[in-house]
């Protein structure tokens, strides 16, 4: 419920940030005889910036109004710390993998970022990961650029 | 003509072509990030080396088999493999966590083939009244039809359509962000630059579905394995015959979006499941592992290029972007385009249709092979699979721009698929508002100024108004399911 409440104040945010923008660019003043700022590029976002700032305030009233009716907690909406950490883990390095995409050999990357990411996920399976790892490796960075023609930055 | 007709198809390369289209449609079609698109781009670069109908062969075989097999990625990692088989995931992998993966595979490629086939009949037996169809939807109309995607969005949302239409929303704000497409207009870039060709699809989507999936799965101490044999595919042509609503539902619905111009198959699936779920006796079986689940999605993603067809060779204006294609390898071979057409060049129609419904039979050929090897790589441990897959991710996000600021906006979009899935909003209205933002925004700006004079007579006309009464019976639908939810 937590959680949702929080998702919903982001998108509320984000939509109030988006009609700010659409309102204070609002560059075509309607005219008589000219229909300006509807047909404008600004008009259908404001419109839907709108809409978004209703709807996310209804979810945050209705969560809020079940927070404090106490009702039962619907679905998965926590993280434990093991969860959190496995998280934190693949994310940190899937952004640095993604950093070194155009510094380091993708061949290279690939292999250090798979032996790392599968032995940390599933340690048990050591013999299975050195296959998978540099079979995967393999195919990803070398036959899949030739066969489909996707040039890397570095080799 | 047909002695023409039966030239061009009667000769053993033609059948290479759509044979080497399908095996190529097939690969592009499992791999996420890969799309029919990229396929029949590649196709399309060797145009000048190729006759026209072994091309258009490779294509129509790249098409059928690279839309169907996008439902096997869906179904055995819940990542689409195409934007088209995004629905199938909803039902096709929770039947393959109950080990039922070889009847969704099945269902998949059955419901996709036999989808095709009918659409291809049918576009053949009503091409006038298509025709006269079309003369009747402006671009209102259009609009119209888009804001039923949107609504549909909230009945994927199951019991909080709320939550539905917001990610929708959201969607559509997020695929407004780049140039804007009437007067050139930079929107909402903030100064960055490389915003300004807007966010790409791939990225957002391979954000959104795989790496969010990843970070889903791998979060539990024990990942959920697919269990079941992995074999061939239990193939059921019966399907259509079991479920004749949702089997003719989703045709028809993949025939008319397939028609409206510059939709196409990303946005069909959807309309067709939300259509089937209501249609159906079983509607509560629906997102929870149920076959019509499955059929209803894969049956109108390949139906759609029945319906795309008809504006491309017709008018000369692509139904969708893979249908662009083609019209493009027209444009190379100089073949007339538009209503001259079938005057000029009798065969070329005919030709095309045999060639589609060809391709439709050999794609069910190389589907069936292919299944099994695929089932079984799919099913190695999550723990293996879903890690081996974010370097295909980044190649394929980086070979459709090739900028890494793509990859970092699929990485930024996964981290926020991530964070929806947490607090219970639904993934595939945000996608659905991302893809129908463009053509609502176009369509609705464009009847704004054809009708600049008389806004209201916008509001009078005859089909629009038709339009607008099913919207208005769709939302008090989705709000009346949604309470009966709960």
């Amino acid at each position: 419920m937590i959680t949702e409440i929080m998702i919903s104040v982001v998108i509320l945010m984000f939509a109030i940030i988006f009609l700010r923008v659409s309102l204070l660019e609002f560059y075509l003043p309607p005219q008589p005889g000219f229909i300006g700022y509807i047909s404008s590029p600004h008009f259908y976002p404001i419109i839907i910036s709108i809409i978004l700032i209703i709807l996310c305030t209804t979810i945050i009233v209705k969560s809020i109004s079940r927070i404090v009716g106490r009702e039962k907690k619907e679905g998965k909406t926590s993280i434990d710390i093991f969860s959190a950490k496995r998280v934190a883990v693949i994310l940190i390095s899937t952004a640095l993998y993604i950093y070194c995409f155009d510094k380091v050999s993708f061949f290279i990357a690939t292999l250090l970022y798979l032996s790392i990411l599968i032995f940390y996920l599933n340690p048990q399976l050591k013999y299975k990961i050195l296959l998978y790892v540099v079979l995967g490796s393999f195919v990803v960075s070398i036959i899949f650029p030739e066969v489909f023609k996707i040039t890397l930055p570095v080799r | 003509m047909f002695p023409q007709v039966l030239t061009s198809i009667a000769s053993p390369y033609t059948f290479l072509g759509i044979v080497i289209g399908c095996i190529i449609g097939f690969i592009f079609g499992v791999v996420p990030g890969l799309t029919a698109l990229m396929a029949m781009t590649l196709i399309l670069s060797l145009a000048f080396l190729l006759p026209p109908d072994i091309c258009f062969g490779a294509m129509l075989g790249i098409y059928t088999a690279a839309i169907a097999s996008g439902g096997f990625t869906s179904i055995m990692v819940n990542i689409p493999g195409t934007p088209a088989a995004a629905a199938t995931a909803i039902d096709g992998h929770q039947m393959a966590r109950k080990g039922m993966a070889r009847e969704a595979v099945g269902a998949v490629i059955v419901s996709s083939i036999l989808g095709e086939l009918f659409s291809i009949s049918i576009f053949l037996l009503t091409l006038p009244f298509f025709i006269y169809i079309v003369l009747s939807f402006g671009d209102w109309e259009v609009f119209l039809f888009c804001c039923m995607g949107l609504v549909a969005a909230g009945a994927l949302a199951g019991k909080d359509p709320l939550k539905g239409w917001t990610t929708a929303l959201m969607g559509i704000i997020l695929g407004l962000i780049g140039t804007d497409p009437i007067f050139g207009f930079p929107r909402y870039t903030f100064g960055v630059s490389e915003l300004a060709k807007g966010i790409d699809l791939i990225a957002a989507l391979i954000g959104l579905f795989g790496l969010s999936e990843m970070l889903m799965v791998l979060k539990e101490r024990k990942p959920y394995q697919l269990i079941g044999k992995v074999s061939f595919p239990k193939l059921d042509f019966r399907i259509p015959m079991k479920y004749p609503k949702t089997f003719l539902t989703s045709v028809l619905v993949g025939l008319w979006i397939g028609f409206i111009p510059a939709v196409g198959e990303g946005v069909s699936p959807w309309i067709a499941y939300d259509f089937s779920r209501r249609l159906s006796k079983n509607k509560d079986k629906f997102g929870t592992g149920w076959i019509e689940g499955v059929v209803a999605p894969e049956v109108a993603n390949n139906a759609t290029l029945g319906g795309a067809l008809i504006p491309t060779l017709l008018l000369g204006v692509p139904g969708s972007a893979t249908t662009a294609i083609i019209l493009a390898a027209m444009y190379l071979y100089n073949i007339p385009i538009g209503p001259l057409l079938p005057r000029l060049r009798p065969g070329t129609i005919t030709t095309i249709i045999v060639l589609a419904l060809i391709s439709c039979v050999i794609g069910l050929l190389i589907l069936y092979i292919l299944t099994p090897m695929t089932m079984r790589i799919l099913s190695l441990p999550r723990e293996i699979i879903l890690p081996l897959l974010i370097p295909f991710f980044v190649l394929a996000v980086w070979g459709s721009a090739y900028t890494i600021f793509d990859i970092w906006t699929m990485f930024l979009f996964g981290i926020l698929g991530f964070a929806l899935r947490l607090s219970n909003f639904p993934l595939p209205p945000l996608i659905l508002g991302f893809v129908l933002s463009r053509p609502l925004e176009m369509t609705l700006r464009r009847a704004i100024v054809q009708y600049s004079t008389d806004l209201p007579a916008l509001f009078l006309r005859p089909v629009g108004l038709i339009i607008i009464a099913i919207l208005l019976l769709m939302i008090i639908g989705v709000r009346r399911f949604a309470r009966r939810g709960q």
